[in-house]
Order: structure tokens, then C-alpha cells, then sequence
């Protein structure tokens, strides 16, 4: 039934840094070892703190950087496999993007109308009264009147400007749409606008989402199945439910009781320090600086992703433990 | 009878624009009691950070104070000079910005511009200002201090930057802390830990907070009190049970009904329908009426004023003027 879109496997992500010794070179490991499948008309969350790899993890899969190693596939409906190195027409015309800032994301020197059009033109779709046409539609979609096509974005109130990125997105009828903190820079009240014409127009173009947010209120409303990063690893992930209500992952514990909630008190985890840095990455369990539950175990071994139940897994020496 | 620190009566502030003069803030009355930790809440653009700014006597050029009175600790505000005012703030009125990146000079290490205020405000000598420095920054949860002061704002964190301004912020004891979205930029693990900090502060020093935030569900962690701004008023005031559990202006039960929660998973959103109505675009009506979902005619013609729910709790809203709770 579920029917495999995306397959990511041992996905690395390396970065230089600059060295003190002239011919000595020294990487930071922005992604290590990912592996995931992102199933058809799923809504898949990735979360983690800011430098945990969430967001270069995002641009791989769009295709705007390339991987160090490892492989990003693309199953299409006929059953043929692209390959995203090879950076295909084919591929970007299937996976688009949305992104984080709707001030910095549109170009402040274009009309809407320009905007929107840019994707047909650069995939040389349709002549001057076709664009149009499909662009009049997709507006209309997003909630828009025809007029705004000929405004500039300065003129637009941020959760509009975030629906003409949603709109972009769609001009190519993608069938993957990767949104990197789409909401996160919105009030509340528009936020909840942005998340709902994005569930519409999952249900109408059969779309499959790939959720970046550092929110985890609006990835548990949002997503079927969450991925939680921590240090360029996923230590987590599982269906959403699941791992929302039954965490295994001291950091996904952690995380998920520092929410700030309307409601009853609970207990809360608050993590000392902050993430290692990168350059000297901790010995064995990359949590294990922070995490209340560290023995000697965990400085030494590195834990792998153990599978807890069904469409859960959790790389954690006393993952299982918890269960009991 | 707890002794109030800050009470603002009938504040209003003017902007100039191109298009004529118009009010950003009408009518903002509100107290703040010794020890309370205040919440603001409200969309942007409706005020939150302009009441702050107001407070704290750094109005922008265009923006001016045309009524009302500020007291903090029986002092009037309004008839201070800049020169005293510049004294009060950073002694007795302190302030943390949300982005601790641009809040800091770049150019200057940590300890000299922690010691640059202990020096003016308090005209302790260079070594002892140093030790001070050295305590505070140990205060707010930071290890390595004596080695920290002479590092740069670039070679920290951002939860580290914002546990530096806080650190500025308490060199005097303030008697009333302005926090404008501290923790916005930040990770939620560093959050709760900023959280924490500013929760320990209150307990231990008693220092007043006016938290300014959108995000309501720190609002109901951390205050004892919430004041919803709406298109420069306060629409509703109420302590944090009353607020959470018996919303009664419409906008304060749209921004509830608003968050995504994992019970709602299935369910459609609500959402307030429209924006907040410009500084040029606000009449003699209610201003939420344009987006109110509970809109009568009476709504669009007149300004509603201020119902007394209980004894802490006010809303400005007609509806609950004829006694019935609405059906949100």
C-alpha cells in the first residue's frame, strides 16, 4: 500500500573547515549516515535544533547541494528511478521548495506575475497565454484575485507573500514539496492559515510533503511521520502518534517536554548546555554531553537505530529499557 | 495590598506620516505589582513593542506621546528630562531585546561592555567593576566567566549572547525588566533554559518582568497576568487562569483556537480571517470588527468600553456588555 517516493540511503553531507596546518584537511559532518523513505502523500517532519543538519538535509533532496556520498532516489508513477546527481530537468520539475523567510525568498525587483511565471519559462512550458492562464488558476488557488499578478512582493503582508512561495512551488504540479520552516517566521493566527491551505492542497494535487520545523506543535499537527535530528544524525523516528506519545530518545523526551503548552503542568527535562560543536565531535553517543541518562556506555559505544515497534525506531543503548 | 511598580494611565502615542498623524496607541492603562511577571500578547504590528519603547522613554523621531501618565515606583516619567531619564534606565528600568546577534556591539569584547555600564551606573572602580562583571555573568547560568569577558559577542551562542544581555540588564537590580521576544530566536531546549533563568531571577531578586511575546503558550507558562493587545489597545486583561480558561473578547479565542494542537489533528484549523487594520484605517468602531466573526451593527459604529468580568479580569467587547457568554 505504501508506495516508496523518495529513498534516501547513507545520505553525507561533509564540510571543510578551515585548518591551522597547511597541507592537514578537517571536515565537519553537517549530515552523517541518513536514511530515509519518504513514502507517496505523506507528510514526513523533520525536526532538531538550529545546526543539527535539518535544513542541509532539505537542499539535497531539492537539489540544491549535492550530497558527499550516499544516494537520493526518485520513484516515479511508471516505476522509473531518477537519480538526484544527476540534477535532471525532470527531477526539480517533480521536487520543489518552499522556504522559511517569505521577505527574503521573493525577488523584490519582479512583479508577481514574473515570479510565478519563472519556473514555466525555465522548463519552456506552454506560450504567453497558457502561462497566464495557469498562473490566473494557481492565484485563485492560494486565495488570491487575479489582480495581485501585476503587484510587486513589498506590497504583500508576510502570510500573503508566503502563499505566492506556496503558489511558486506549485506552478510545475510537483509531486514533492519540500517546506523548510514555512510558517515559522508568521503570527499564530496567520500561521494557522498557511498550514491549512497547505493541507487543501496536499488533498487536491496528491501532494507528499517533506516538514521542516523546529516546532513541534506544528510538525505533530501537521505531519504522518516524524524524524527527529540531533547533530547531523536521525536518533528518532517513527509515526507521528507514536513517537509524539511515546518517546524513547532521551533527546526526543527532552525536546518534546519543553514545549510550551496551554494546559497541565508536566514534568520538564531541561537540557544543560547546548549542542557540541562540530569541529570535535563527542566520542560515542553525540548525546551524550547532555543527556541525564549518560554511563560509560554511551561515552564509548555508538548506539545505531533499533527498532522499538512498528514504524519506530531509536538510537538509544536504553531505548528499550524505557519500554519495560 | 502588593505595591505596584509600573502603572501606565491612558497612554497615548502619536506617529507621523506622510498621510497626516495618527494614533499607534490609544488608551493603554495597565499596572504591573512587585514581583508579577506580566505577559503581552498580540500580532504583529498591534503595539507590543511601541508600549515598550514607550516605557522606556526611546520612542522613534516620528512617534510622540500626546497623553496619559507613566509612574514607575511614584516617579512620573513624563516630567523627567532625558538626562534623568537616561539614569533611570539601566538602573531602575531594564531591557532585553529579541535578537541577541544585533543587540550586542560586535566590536566590543563581552566584559568591556558589561563593565562600560557597571562603571557608569554604579562608579565602582575597574577592578571591582570586573569582579561584578565576572559575578553577574556566574548569576546567569554561564560557566568559564573569568575567561568569557574577554571574548567577542561572534564567538558565543545565541543562547549565550541573550544570558549576556541579561546580565547587562541586571547590573542594577532593575526594579522592572522589559523582555521583547527574548527567546524568539532561540532553540526550544535553550528556551526553556532562558525560561528558567528569568523564572529564578523573579523568585530570588523579586524583579518585575514584562514578558512581550506571541507565542502563548509561554505567555501561560511563565506570567502570572496577560494584557491581548489588538491594534494598539488592550482589549483584554485578565490573570493567566481567568485568560486560558474563560476567553472573552473574540481575538483572544481566535488566537486560542489558532494553535495547532495534537488533538485538533484531524480538524481544520481556525483561523481570524483578515489583518490588523492599519494605523490609517482605524475609526470610531470596534477595532476587531472588521475580523470579528460576532460582528453586529451596533460593532462597526461604536467603540466598545471596558467590562468588568471579575475583579481582575477586563475585557472591551460588546458582547460580553449583554452578560451572555458567546459560543466561540
Amino acid at each position: 500500500m505504501a508506495e516508496p517516493l523518495i529513498e534516501i540511503s547513507n545520505l553525507k553531507k561533509d564540510y571543510p573547515i578551515p585548518s591551522k596546518k597547511l597541507m592537514e584537511k578537517k571536515w565537519i559532518h553537517a549530515v552523517d549516515d541518513i536514511n530515509l523513505i519518504v513514502n507517496r502523500g505523506e507528510s514526513v517532519g523533520i525536526v532538531g535544533e538550529s545546526g543539527c543538519g535539518k535544513s542541509t538535509t532539505g537542499q539535497m533532496i531539492a537539489g540544491l547541494l549535492s550530497p558527499t556520498s550516499g544516494s537520493i532516489q526518485y520513484h516515479d508513477k511508471n516505476g522509473s528511478t531518477m537519480n538526484v546527481m544527476n540534477k535532471t530537468k525532470q527531477y526539480h520539475r517533480n521536487v520543489q521548495m518552499i522556504f522559511q523567510d517569505p521577505y527574503a525568498s521573493l525577488n523584490p525587483r519582479h512583479r508577481i506575475s514574473k515570479i510565478l511565471e519563472e519556473p514555466l519559462r525555465i522548463h519552456k512550458i506552454g506560450n504567453k497565454s497558457n502561462r497566464k492562464k495557469k498562473i490566473e488558476d494557481i492565484l485563485q488557488l492560494v486565495g488570491f484575485t487575479p489582480d495581485i499578478a501585476n503587484r510587486f512582493p513589498h506590497e504583500l503582508s508576510g502570510g500573503q507573500r508566503q502563499r505566492i512561495g506556496i503558489a511558486r512551488a506549485l506552478m510545475l504540479n510537483p509531486t514533492l514539496v519540500i517546506a523548510d520552516e514555512p510558517v515559522s517566521a508568521l503570527d499564530v493566527s496567520v500561521q494557522s492559515q498557511i498550514l491549512n491551505l497547505m493541507k487543501d492542497l496536499q488533498q487536491s494535487f496528491d501532494l507528499t510533503y517533506i516538514f521542516i520545523s523546529h516546532d513541534l506543535h506544528v510538525v505533530h499537527y501537521f505531519c504522518d511521520k516524524v524524524a527527529v535530528m540531533y547533530f547531523g544524525k536521525i536518533v528518532e523516528m517513527g509515526n507521528v502518534d507514536e513517537l509524539f506519545y511515546h518517546p524513547t530518545h532521551p533527546y526526543t523526551k527532552a525536546l518534546l517536554s519543553v514545549i510550551p503548552t496551554i494546559g497541565k503542568q508536566k514534568e520538564r527535562i531541561i537540557l544543560q548546555g547546548e549542542v557540541p560543536n562540530p569541529e570535535s565531535p563527542p566520542t560515542g553517543c553525540t548525546f551524550h554531553t547532555r543527556c541525564p541518562l549518560a554511563t560509560d556506555l554511551c561515552r564509548t559505544a555508538q548506539p545505531t537505530l533499533q527498532t522499538i515497534r512498528e514504524n519506530h525506531v531509536s538510537a538509544c543503548h536504553f531505548a528499550m529499557k524505557g519500554e519495560e | 495590598m502588593s505595591e505596584s511598580v509600573l502603572n501606565v494611565n491612558n497612554l497615548e502615542v502619536n506617529i507621523k506620516s506622510s498621510k497626516g498623524t495618527f494614533p499607534v496607541l490609544e488608551n493603554i492603562s495597565f499596572n504591573i505589582n512587585k514581583g508579577e511577571i506580566v505577559g503581552l500578547v498580540g500580532e504583529s504590528g498591534c503595539g507590543k513593542s511601541m508600549t515598550s519603547l514607550a516605557i522606556m522613554g526611546l520612542l522613534p523621531n516620528q512617534a510622540k506621546w500626546t497623553k496619559g501618565e507613566i509612574t514607575l515606583s511614584s516617579k512620573q516619567l513624563q516630567s523627567l528630562s532625558p538626562e534623568e531619564m537616561r539614569k533611570l534606565r539601566g538602573n531602575q528600568l531594564a531591557m532585553i531585546f529579541q535578537d541577541p546577534m544585533t543587540s550586542l556591539n560586535p566590536v566590543l569584547t563581552i566584559g568591556y561592555q558589561l563593565i562600560e555600564s557597571i562603571k557608569l551606573h554604579l562608579q565602582y572602580p575597574k577592578a571591582k567593576a570586573k569582579t561584578y562583571a565576572i559575578d553577574l555573568l556566574t548569576k546567569v547560568g554561564l560557566s568559564r566567566a573569568d575567561k568569557l569577558i574577554y571574548q567577542y559577542p561572534h564567538e558565543l551562542s545565541g543562547g549565550m549572547r541573550q544570558r549576556v544581555m541579561i546580565a547587562m540588564a541586571l547590573v542594577c537590580n532593575p526594579t522592572l525588566l522589559i523582555a521583547d521576544e527574548p527567546t524568539t530566536a532561540l532553540d526550544v531546549t535553550i528556551q526553556a533554559q532562558i525560561i528558567d533563568l528569568l523564572k529564578e531571577l523573579n523568585k530570588k531578586e523579586g524583579t518585575s518582568i514584562l514578558f512581550i511575546s506571541h507565542d502563548l503558550g509561554l505567555v501561560h507558562d511563565l506570567c502570572d497576568k496577560v494584557f491581548v493587545m489588538y491594534a494598539g489597545e488592550i482589549v483584554e486583561q485578565a490573570t493567566v487562569q481567568e485568560l486560558f480558561d474563560n476567553p472573552q473578547h473574540p481575538y483572544t479565542k481566535g488566537l486560542i483556537q489558532s494553535l495547532p494542537l495534537p488533538e485538533k489533528k484531524k480538524e481544520r484549523l481556525y483561523s481570524i480571517p483578515g489583518t490588523v487594520p492599519g494605523i490609517h484605517d482605524r475609526g470610531q468602531n470596534c477595532r476587531f470588527s472588521s475580523r470579528c466573526p460576532h460582528v453586529t451593527e451596533h460593532c462597526t459604529t461604536h467603540h466598545p468600553s471596558q467590562i468588568q468580568i471579575s475583579k481582575t479580569h477586563v475585557v472591551h467587547c460588546f458582547l460580553s456588555e449583554k452578560g451572555g457568554t458567546t459560543s466561540g
